[in-house]
């Protein structure tokens, strides 16, 4: 099995018909589609962030976002005055938040890859340059 | 005139695939027929003519190269965020595996393995040769292929270099 530009092939969060630019549709393999669901999380929170980054309301919500973390960092007993559910979280539980989170993400890209090169119908097309990746934060169709 | 030497044998004796030497049978998809001492030869040859071809063939399938990959980032991401839990689980597997595995059994067991590995591949070698040897219509083929051709009484003479 031959497989040309397999890093774009695996990466690549959709694809687009080089010609037309439109949305390449077929039909995904079982076990795409459960790849395509573990990584579903970290992939369309990236996405949406990706896309939307110059948008005012997503600059706004990151400002808050991180003005909230450095008052919680220089004075986490007014925050916790405010939200007490702060005060629950421990440095373990973002550790292993983060841990569940890259390891979901790594196997779910495995699985998508794997559903994709038993794809003959997507394999071909792609080998045959008919097809172009549309990575996570692309804007384009897809 | 010349004739059948030392190192024609030889060459015949080692050659890759002798059966699908000549260009002109291999370009008709045709082939010298083995017989059954050649074929056993083949069967024990092969760890040397076909394995590394396999192993070949498998590290460039892009499916073996996404779980080996997998494995690795994973194996990664584990021991970056918790080193300690990582290392007791491949000291225990290890312990496990090699519990009673001592270090002049895992010696032995290696010269062993060598040394079966060497006898099919000289024996594996031999047999094949045998049935080369046996099988007077690919040794005419080959010999045909490398400048000899069959002279009046039936032997085989050097018709020029190739």
């Amino acid at each position: 099995m031959e497989i040309t530009r397999p890093w774009a092939f695996a990466f690549a969060k959709g694809f687009r018909k080089r010609d037309s630019k439109q949305e390449f549709l077929y039909p995904p393999t079982r076990l795409e589609k459960a790849g395509s669901i573990l990584g579903s999380g970290t992939r369309n929170v990236l996405d949406i962030t990706l896309k939307e980054i110059k948008n005012p309301v997503m600059i706004l919500g990151l400002t808050t976002i991180a003005a909230a973390g450095v008052t919680y960092l220089f004075y986490p007993e007014k925050i916790a005055s405010h939200a007490p559910i702060v005060t629950k979280i421990r440095p373990w539980m973002i550790k292993a938040g983060v841990y569940v989170t890259l390891e979901n993400s790594i196997l779910g890209i495995a699985l998508r890859n794997l559903g994709r090169l038993n794809n003959q119908p997507l394999r071909q097309a792609w080998n045959s340059g008919k097809l172009e990746p549309v990575y996570i934060g692309d804007r384009r169709v897809v | 005139m010349a004739s059948v030497g030392f190192i024609n044998h030889a060459k015949l004796a080692f050659h890759r695939n002798a059966s699908t030497h000549n260009p002109a049978l291999r370009q008709e998809r045709q082939a010298v027929t083995k017989n059954p001492c050649e074929k056993a030869g083949d069967a024990m040859l092969l760890q040397i003519t076909h394995l590394p071809g396999i192993i070949k063939k498998l590290s460039y399938d892009p499916r073996v190269q996404t779980l080996a990959f997998t494995g690795l980032a994973m194996a990664s991401v584990q021991a970056m965020f918790y080193p300690s839990a990582t290392s007791s689980i491949v000291q225990t597997a290890y312990s496990k595996l090699l519990k009673n595995v001592s270090l002049e059994t895992l010696r032995s067991s290696s010269k062993v393995s060598a040394y079966i590995l060497s006898m099919l591949t000289v024996v594996g070698t031999g047999t094949r040769a045998m049935g080369r040897f046996t099988n007077s219509q690919l040794m005419e083929h080959f010999y045909m292929c490398h400048g000899f051709k069959l002279n009046d009484k039936g032997e085989l003479e050097r018709t020029g270099r190739r």
